[in-house]
């Protein structure tokens, strides 16, 4: 399809604001953990340093993103949320504490991902309307999420290289599928590290910064190549160091520079491809 | 919403403290922390030799031909099988902190028993370099605010331990100075490479000390841009090995050639934080 004004593909700019969840839950599985500070600690540098960091960048560059944030982070520092929507950002689903398990029934699971509504009401006055999940659903919670649920879109993993309508069990739902793949995507991925437990296992080498920028321009060309769109997941507490706060802001230059490319946040492309498409009425 | 901007000694732009985690053969409990492997043989011990004899004596002329005074970070128990080298890295000006007594994963032991390990390396490693120990870098593991009250207590002046900043900071509950690093400036997780045990675990090949070399350089960018902290770990196994070294002194030679970089030792940047505290 042709996008925004006439751009070949469209890119969606996504940050995971993870937080200290994904740490606190590692260290909840070692004796003791609950009170470790060092894992967390490199969570937290996301959101009192990494965010307002990226924020400037954004703004240096007008790009507008889409935060995908754990509940329990909007309940844990409102503030800051309130900042990135205040900057003209969208905030997405992202579970509650980015625990992978959403429950053992789609009753579970739907009442575990409205339990994250609630926050986000609360904090913010508004619900997503994006979904990037931490863990796998049901095909009846995915159903509803699509139907009944509110959500416009979702943004998930490995999900194909197609942005098209989601599809539960080979029937399209009304929501747009916009690919974020992992390996070509995910900053945290390929330059996290600690050693206790050990992130990644196995302690692999955090890469050479040229080697995930490159990717994410390599991604972005196959992207326009075939005229489709995706998003990116770019974590604050791994984007937001001194030195990866350099290589995401020459990504950014390199997206606004790049003409083939509409680059909008996530609810924005999914909204017009919607209009686009007719409207979601697959009858 | 940004952060205030760092304020620097002499309008400098940013800080640099170059660290040395001094722990020979002990650096494998970093990989096996809960593990009693073996450290007296095999290529653990050969690469804790290694540190001391091949890696060390290059790291101190790199920084000796740069003038810069750097902040060792020594287990008490290097300190007692190699006291002439901690003397005389002491004796070269440079700061001595402590990096634990065996490399203990602090967060695992009792209070009682953290105080007593910490309180007996603190006092050995001041009797074995003569000058009183201010820093602490926690062995790699876990740790509790608890730990840090301890280490407060011990008459420790700062920590340079956690990743929650890029600048120091005061940690609220202990009280105690932090001064923050991060895994990406440290060189031992991007080199060191042993079979048996498997060091890494995953045996993931060993890093193009070209490529962390450019990570270094683009992390000193955004220092200097973002106005932080770089905040340097080596080990002398990792990057004072002879095909490495060289990466230390071309970033040296980048440092010491920019004017706007403030260069000190963990203990001067907390007595300037200190101080900047205080005058506020």
């Amino acid at each position: 399809m042709i996008w925004k004004n006439g751009a070949k593909a469209a890119f969606a700019l996504g940050l995971d604001l993870d937080g200290r969840t994904i740490w606190r839950n590692k260290a909840h599985k070692l004796p003791g953990g609950q009170d470790f500070i060092k894992g967390v600690s490199i969570g937290d540098f996301g959101v009192k340093v990494g965010t307002p960091r990226l924020l400037d960048i954004l703004d240096e560059y007008g790009l507008k993103a889409t935060w995908f944030i754990p509940a329990e982070i909007v309940e844990e520092h409102p503030k800051t949320v309130q900042i990135i929507l205040a900057r003209g950002h969208e905030i997405a689903h992202h579970g509650y504490d980015h625990r992978g398990n959403y429950g053992n029934t789609t009753e579970e699971q739907i009442a575990y991902i409205e339990k994250c509504q609630d926050v986000f009401l609360k904090y913010t006055g508004v619900k997503a309307k994006g979904f990037r999940g931490t863990g796998s659903i049901l095909p009846d919670t995915a159903r509803w999420l699509y139907t009944d649920g509110g959500f416009v879109y979702e943004s998930c993993g490995v999900s194909g290289e197609a942005c098209t309508w989601v599809e539960v069990e080979g029937e399209k739902t009304k929501a747009v599928n916009i690919p974020c793949r992992d390996e070509m995507m995910d900053d945290y991925m390929q330059t996290v590290m600690n050693s206790y437990p050990q992130v990644l296992v196995g302690m692999p080498r955090i890469a050479p910064y040229r080697n995930p920028y490159e990717n994410w321009m390599n991604e972005v060309k196959g992207i326009i190549r075939y005229g489709t769109a995706g998003s990116p997941a770019f974590h604050p507490q791994i984007a937001g160091t001194p030195g990866r706060a350099i290589m995401f802001e020459r990504f950014c230059r390199y997206l606004v520079e790049n003409s083939s490319l509409w680059c909008s946040n996530c609810i924005d492309l999914a909204e017009y491809f919607i209009e686009h498409n007719g409207g979601g009425d697959h009858e | 919403m940004s952060k205030d901007r760092m304020r620097w000694p002499k309008g400098k732009t940013c800080a640099v403290m170059i660290s040395v985690n001094l722990e020979a053969e002990y650096f494998a409990k970093m990989y096996y922390p809960d593990e009693d492997i073996d450290l007296a043989s095999g290529e653990v011990a050969a690469l804790g030799w290694e540190c001391m004899t091949f890696g060390l004596p290059k790291i101190l002329n790199a920084l000796d031909a740069h003038g810069i005074k750097a902040t060792f970070f020594i287990l008490a128990a290097v300190a007692d099988k190699y006291p002439e080298a901690v003397k005389e890295i002491a004796s070269k000006g440079h700061e001595i902190g402590c990096h634990g007594y065996y490399h203990e994963n602090l967060a695992l032991l009792s209070l009682e028993d953290q105080r007593s390990v910490l309180k007996k390396a603190k006092d050995r490693l001041e009797e074995v370099c003569g000058k009183e120990v201010k820093g602490f870098r926690m062995p790699e593991g876990e740790m509790t605010e608890g730990t840090l009250k301890i280490v407060k207590d011990l008459g420790f002046n700062y920590s340079s331990s956690l990743s929650d900043d890029d600048v120091p900071y005061l940690r609220e509950e202990s009280q105690i100075i932090e001064l923050p690093i991060h895994w990406e400036l440290y060189d031992l997780p991007y080199f060191v490479y042993t079979w048996d045990p498997q060091i890494p675990q995953g045996q993931c090949r060993s890093a193009n000390a070209n490529d962390v070399l450019e990570n270094w350089k683009i992390e000193l960018e955004g220092a200097l841009k973002y106005g932080t902290l770089f905040n340097l770990q080596l080990d002398p196994q990792a990057t004072g090995e002879q095909g490495r070294i060289f990466i230390l002194e071309e970033l040296l030679d980048l440092i010491v050639q920019n004017e706007d970089i403030w260069m000190a030792t963990g203990e001067e940047i907390a007595d300037y934080f200190e101080n900047s505290q205080k005058n506020h």
